[in-house]
C-alpha cells in the first residue's frame, strides 16, 4: 500500500512580455545602390598658382618636372542630400590630398614645390525602390593616377567610390533574424 | 435440494497497513510575485523553496507546475508562455545539482524517479525563470503558476 500527500508552493505570478516595447528590432539593410557609385574625377591644377614658404621658387619658371609625388587622397567631408520626389541621394564629397613635385628651371636651377590640394566631387545616387529615406553615405578613394602633367599643369585622375547605407526601420516587429546585407551592383 | 454454488479460499488475505504520509513546502506563498520575462531576462525567485518529509517514512516527491492563464491572457497566449518560459531549478550544494531545466510546459512530473526523502529529512531548491533572448513571437501573457510538489511513500508499506 503506498500513501500520497501533496503540498505547493502557490499563487505564482509571470507575465511574459515578447519583444520588448516598443517594437524592436530595427533592421538594416545595406545596399551598394549603383555602379554611378564609383565617380571619377580629372583635377587640373597649374603650378604657378601656388607657392610655399619653406620652398621658395627658383628665380626662373619651371621648365622639367624630374618627380612627382602624389599622396593618397582621402575624403575629408561627405554630405548627402536626399530627394524623396526623385528618389535618390545627391553627394558632396570634399577631398584633399598632397602633391609634391621636384622640378628644373630655365637655368637647371633645382625646385621643389608641395601643394595641398583640395577639391570638391558631386555624385548623384539612385536610391533603391522601396527604402526608407534615412541614409548614409560612406566614401572612399578607390584609386589615383597621375595622367599628365607639363610645365605648367598637372592632370590627375582620381577614382571616388561612395557606399550608400540604407536604415530601413521595420514598423512591425522583424519574426526571424534580420536580412543579410544585400550588395546590388549594376 | 437446491444447492447454490459458492467458493472458499482460504488463502486469500489482506493487508491493512497504515502510516502518515506528511510533505510540505515553505514557503507556500509565492516565490514569484509579478516577475516580468522579457527576452534575454531572468529571474529568481524571492526564497528558496524547502521541501520537509515530516513523516515517519522514506518517500519519493514529483515537482508539477500548474499554470493557468490571468485575464485577459488567452488559453493559447498562456500555453505559448509556459513553452517558452524555462525553469531552473537547482539544489545548492557543492557542486549545484540541476534537479530540471527546460520549458514551464515541461514540468510536469519531475524528475523522472522522483526526489528520495527520508524521514525527516528536507531539502532546499532554487527557482529560476529565464526567457531566451531569441523569442521571435510577439506576447504579452500573465500567467498563474503553482509549483505542486506530489509526495509518495517510498515502497509498499
Amino acid at each position: 500500500m503506498t500513501f500520497t500527500d501533496l503540498s505547493s508552493n502557490k499563487s505564482n505570478s509571470i507575465r511574459v512580455i515578447s519583444p520588448i516595447p516598443p517594437i524592436k528590432p530595427v533592421c538594416i539593410i545595406t545596399d551598394r545602390v549603383c555602379s554611378s557609385c564609383q565617380k571619377t574625377g580629372i583635377i587640373t591644377g597649374h603650378w604657378s598658382y601656388y607657392s610655399n614658404e619653406n620652398d621658395r621658387p627658383t628665380p626662373f619658371p619651371p621648365e622639367k618636372i624630374v618627380k612627382f609625388f602624389l599622396d593618397a587622397p582621402v575624403i575629408t567631408e561627405l554630405h548627402t542630400y536626399y530627394s524623396p520626389s526623385s528618389n535618390g541621394f545627391y553627394i558632396n564629397a570634399l577631398y584633399s590630398f598632397n602633391i609634391t613635385a621636384i622640378y628644373l628651371d630655365q637655368q637647371m636651377n633645382r625646385g621643389k614645390i608641395v601643394l595641398s590640394h583640395k577639391g570638391e566631387e558631386n555624385a548623384w545616387l539612385k536610391s533603391p525602390p522601396g527604402k526608407e529615406s534615412a541614409a548614409e553615405i560612406y566614401g572612399k578613394v578607390l584609386s589615383y593616377e597621375l595622367k599628365d602633367k607639363t610645365v605648367l599643369n598637372y592632370f590627375i585622375k582620381v577614382k571616388f567610390d561612395f557606399l550608400a547605407i540604407d536604415r530601413v526601420k521595420l514598423l512591425v516587429p522583424s519574426f526571424g533574424p534580420c536580412p543579410l546585407p544585400r550588395y546590388v551592383i549594376d | 435440494m437446491k444447492r447454490t454454488f459458492s467458493d472458499f479460499n482460504n488463502k486469500a488475505y489482506s493487508k491493512i497497513s497504515t502510516a502518515k504520509l506528511k510533505v510540505i513546502v515553505n514557503p507556500v506563498e509565492a516565490i514569484f510575485e509579478d516577475a516580468v520575462l522579457r527576452p534575454g531576462s531572468t529571474v529568481q525567485g524571492g526564497k528558496a523553496i524547502t521541501v520537509f518529509n515530516t513523516s515517519e517514512i522514506s518517500l519519493r516527491y514529483w515537482i508539477f507546475a500548474d499554470w493557468s492563464p490571468v485575464p485577459p491572457t488567452t488559453s493559447l497566449e498562456a500555453l505559448l508562455a509556459a513553452q517558452i518560459t524555462q525553469v531552473l531549478i537547482i539544489k545548492p550544494v557543492l557542486p549545484p545539482l540541476t534537479i530540471f531545466s527546460g520549458s514551464l510546459q515541461q514540468l510536469n512530473d519531475i524528475p523522472q524517479h522522483g526526489r528520495l526523502l527520508e524521514s525527516m529529512e528536507s531539502e532546499e531548491l532554487n527557482f529560476t525563470l529565464l526567457l531566451p533572448s531569441s523569442i521571435f513571437i510577439t506576447l504579452d501573457a500573465r500567467l498563474k503558476v503553482d509549483f505542486l510538489f506530489v509526495a509518495q511513500s517510498l515502497q509498499n508499506v
